[in-house]
């Protein structure tokens, strides 16, 4: 009976702390996760021309917008209702170039304030419904920027990139 | 020192027995047929049943529940992956996403089979059934990729 009890306690103690231990393992994982991952992100960055031989992905882990997109980026700098969100965006750029997580997570903050700042009051109809869409992802997008360890910031930084891109494309003749 | 793990023994049996009576909410309601994922887009009853193995439990609205994950203090650990799950992508309301949103998810959904964050090591250490092989994940990767290329 004894031998029972004891047999049944270590158990006891051992289910629970294999349970609080795989919760641990999980921070763990993405911890070193992080070091593996953001090496192999490195390499595809060198070869922009061969872009076949990227598996199932279209995308990469290329921080740049388009060439087009660029220009417009420019631009939008110095419209007066996209100028807080564009410069956010692109302090997240700057930072996720120079592997920076932390500053990257900081200019994520910065995009949230902004896009909450945004006066859209002379938006109406399709243009509000489409700013409210392009919106919603990008806000969703850079909440995951701030919390992520820097791999996933540039997969999230990516989708970004097309939302702000739109954003920019819908608002270019707003004053 | 026998009298020590006996009454060691007698507490945390007590204790364990007291967790029991921690409520936890069960996840588990009405599948609306109009935003449902694998209803929406029509997929074969193959990829119906991986989404639904894999990646339901914690990603829809409604959960199936082995006699284990009602015991605590497991059951709590999995309603918090469960409403943390349904936070970042619910398939049971996906049709009701933006087309935007559901292209974003979409990439990200591919992007976490590909990189077998998902399902999560710990999910599928209990269901080994959610396992995904090599091939399971090429079909339903290249159909996700179809899927995301078609909205």
């Amino acid at each position: 009976m004894k031998h029972l009890k004891t047999t049944f306690s270590i158990l006891l103690f051992t289910a629970f702390f294999l349970t609080l231990a795989s919760c641990k393992n999980e921070n763990k994982k993405t911890a070193s996760d992080r070091q593996i991952e953001a090496k192999e992100i490195k390499t595809p960055n060198h070869n922009h021309n061969m872009d076949h031989d990227n598996g199932a992905g279209h995308h990469h882990n290329d921080n740049s917008p388009s060439q087009h997109n660029r220009k417009s980026i420019i631009k939008a700098k110095n419209n007066e209702v996209l100028s807080p969100i564009v410069a956010a965006y692109i302090q997240i750029k700057e930072a996720l170039d120079a592997d920076n997580q932390t500053a990257a997570a900081t200019g994520g903050k910065k995009l949230l304030v902004a896009f909450s700042g945004f006066d859209k009051s002379n938006l109406k109809g399709d243009s509000l419904n489409e700013y409210l869409e392009i919106s919603e992802s990008a806000i969703e997008q850079t909440e995951h920027i701030i919390k992520s360890p820097i791999e996933h910031q540039r997969e999230h930084f990516e989708t970004l990139s097309e939302d702000v891109a739109d954003l920019i494309s819908l608002l270019k003749d707003e004053k | 020192m026998k009298s020590k793990i006996k009454i060691t023994g007698i507490v945390l049996l007590v204790l364990f027995i007291l967790i029991q009576f921690v409520p936890t909410n069960h996840n588990q309601s009405d599948v609306d047929e109009n935003s449902d994922f694998v209803i929406i887009y029509d997929s074969s009853i193959e990829i119906k049943q991986l989404l639904e193995v894999s990646c339901y439990d914690c990603h829809s609205n409604n959960t199936v529940y082995p006699w284990y994950n009602k015991i605590q203090p497991i059951a709590y650990l999995l309603e918090n992956h469960i409403s943390e799950g349904k936070e970042e992508l619910n398939f049971n309301e996906f049709g009701n996403y933006s087309d935007r949103r559901k292209k974003s998810k979409l990439k990200s959904i591919i992007s976490q089979i590909e990189k077998d964050r998902m399902p999560l090591w710990s999910y599928t250490l209990i269901h080994s059934e959610a396992k995904l092989t090599k091939e399971q994940k090429q079909k339903l990767i290249s159909w996700l990729n179809d899927l995301r290329d078609s909205i």
